[in-house]
């Protein structure tokens, strides 16, 4: 973290470049959705079951998600390039996770900044439903475990997508699988077809990113469901853990 | 025999193979890049509006069809359709590297030579519409023929001309605006998040989520002004037949008029630039 700052310090108006470019990202969605629900006029739209205010409390913890990637993750999109250039020597090292190493070796100020940004929209957007529906009790447990399956969410599913490149060096896919998936998953899973939705939620766990966390908090879910998601979580995370392993014995350090 | 000598074969046939792998991957890297790019977002409001004009129909009264701030759900989804094809023909911030020489001072080597520095990336901006034109008409062929009755399909050989005109004037301004905010390394070092940032106003303002002329009539007046929401949302409404030449007319010379503000910008700021430039880099 220290490292963080210290390597912003050089370029403060990257930095507030940075901060002013994830507030436009969130702004740009936050707009898209008050256009989309304001198309209905007196009536009152929904997407795929989600109200305009449940909406905005989806919106807060795919930000959430976004400033949690940022803050932590952000060595991912040199992935592919460092594998190609054979720079993942120094990260194979015992008894260290070389998947931490490399993914966490990067910590970014402006990311923690936008985090809490994404924070206070959530805050302000919980304010606004949820004394109606699951009550300010269930929130002090459902909050804290959304964030923790957030973080969780996005830790294995940045890795999952990364270690395609071991078989697809340099190539791109990746990133384009990330960015799909980060796409789909910033939309409930209700607006998709059914069986787009199962593969969202059961092979590649993208409901994780934002549809659980704010279907828990909104108490949409049901107990058992909501019970039973985060193992699901943790089976994924043990097999992407298995087959990162696995890409990595493909690594050569050799030819730039 | 030495032990080098023998393990040569091998090595060989590792290397042949490692060769063989590196040509694939930078093909399936140019499909992902240059292909797939920009198909994700318009297929993602795709599930989108249709969720949202399942939810107006639901709520209508009638068996007419249900019409969304002028647009109906047929509309929206040729309106997708023709996002995924202009908006692969919009010049995109990633063929532009000039903040990088600059940052690495690399840009000396170009002032001496016998020709304008801005023509080598006008060069490019050549390229990349070609190669663009190319992978824009695959993409059109490839939704025309999996979807015919939903695809968009031009109403005229006049209003694809038209279209096409618009959708390239602004597309170099974009390339301008790139430039500029590139040039802008002379002064703040590093400036991609700049380069995000304007890709992201561009694409919102010009109607890559929601058309401008499905948004709130004020914010349509003010953004139907700027040349974003001529390079994406007029187009390929003159394309559906919702506008016609009087509004290809009126949008060219709005457009025309901003790309030579950006140049004239663009010249000035390259100037102020160079005096400030000492050919060292970071």
């Amino acid at each position: 973290m220290r490292i963080g700052f210290v390597r912003k310090s050089q370029f403060r108006v990257e930095f507030l470049n940075q901060v002013l470019m994830d507030l436009c990202f969130y702004a740009s969605f936050i707009l898209t959705f008050d256009i989309l629900y304001g198309l209905g006029g007196e009536g009152d739209l929904n997407l795929g079951g989600w109200s305009h205010e449940e909406m905005r409390v989806y919106l807060g913890m795919v930000f959430v998600a976004d400033g949690l990637f940022m803050t932590f993750l952000g060595q991912q999109w040199h992935f592919g390039q460092d594998l190609k250039n054979g720079n993942l020597d120094s990260i194979r090292v015992r008894p260290g996770s070389p998947a931490f190493l490399y993914f966490f070796q990067r910590f970014s100020p402006e990311g923690l900044t936008n985090l809490v940004f994404g924070m206070g929209w959530l805050a302000f957007a919980l304010a606004g439903v949820v004394p109606e529906q699951t009550g300010a009790l269930t929130l002090l447990w459902a909050l804290p475990c959304a964030l923790a399956v957030i973080a969780w969410s996005q830790v294995f599913l940045m890795l999952s997508y990364n270690v395609v490149e071991f078989w697809l060096l340099n190539s791109d896919v990746g990133h384009l699988v990330s960015m799909l998936l980060s796409n789909f998953g910033e939309r409930p899973l209700e607006v998709y077809p059914s069986v787009v939705g199962r593969v969202l939620k059961f092979v590649l766990p993208v409901a994780g990113m934002a549809w659980y966390p704010a279907s828990l908090v909104l108490g949409r879910l049901d107990a058992g469901f909501a019970l039973l998601y985060p193992l699901l979580l943790l089976l994924f995370a043990a097999a992407v853990l298995r087959v990162f392993r696995r890409g990595f014995r493909r690594y050569e350090s050799a030819m730039g | 025999m030495n032990a080098a000598v023998a393990r040569g074969p091998a090595l060989l046939m590792r290397m042949v193979a490692y060769e063989f792998r590196k040509r694939i991957q930078f093909r399936a890297g140019f499909v992902v890049r240059e292909v797939l790019n920009g198909t994700v977002e318009p297929l993602v409001m795709l599930f989108v509006y249709t969720a949202l004009y399942g939810s107006a129909a639901s709520m209508a009264e009638g068996d007419g069809e249900v019409a969304l701030g002028g647009w109906t759900y047929r509309e929206i989804i040729q309106y997708v359709a023709g996002l995924v094809v202009v908006r692969k023909l919009v010049f995109h911030n990633r063929a532009l590297d000039l903040a990088t020489e600059i940052f690495e001072g690399r840009v000396t080597k170009y002032l001496v030579m016998p020709f304008r520095f801005f023509v080598l990336l006008q060069g490019r901006f050549v390229q990349y519409t070609l190669m663009q034109l190319a992978v824009a008409t695959l993409a059109w062929c490839i939704g025309y023929a999996l979807a015919p009755e939903y695809w968009l399909m031009p109403v005229g050989a006049k209003a694809t001309a038209q279209a096409i005109t618009l959708v390239l004037m602004g597309s170099y301004c974009c390339f301008l605006v790139f430039f500029i905010l590139n040039a802008m390394a002379f002064w703040l070092d590093v400036i991609w998040s700049l380069l995000v940032m304007a890709w992201f106003v561009i694409g919102f303002t010009g109607g890559a989520l929601v058309p401008v002329s499905q948004m709130p009539a004020a914010l349509y007046e003010v953004l139907s002004y700027g040349f974003p929401y001529w390079m994406i949302t007029a187009p390929i409404e003159l394309l559906m037949g919702r506008l016609g030449t009087g509004d290809f007319l009126h949008g060219a010379a709005l457009v025309g008029g901003q790309l030579l503000a950006l140049d004239l910008l663009r010249r000035w700021i390259w100037r102020r630039g160079l005096a400030r430039y000492v050919g060292a880099g970071m």
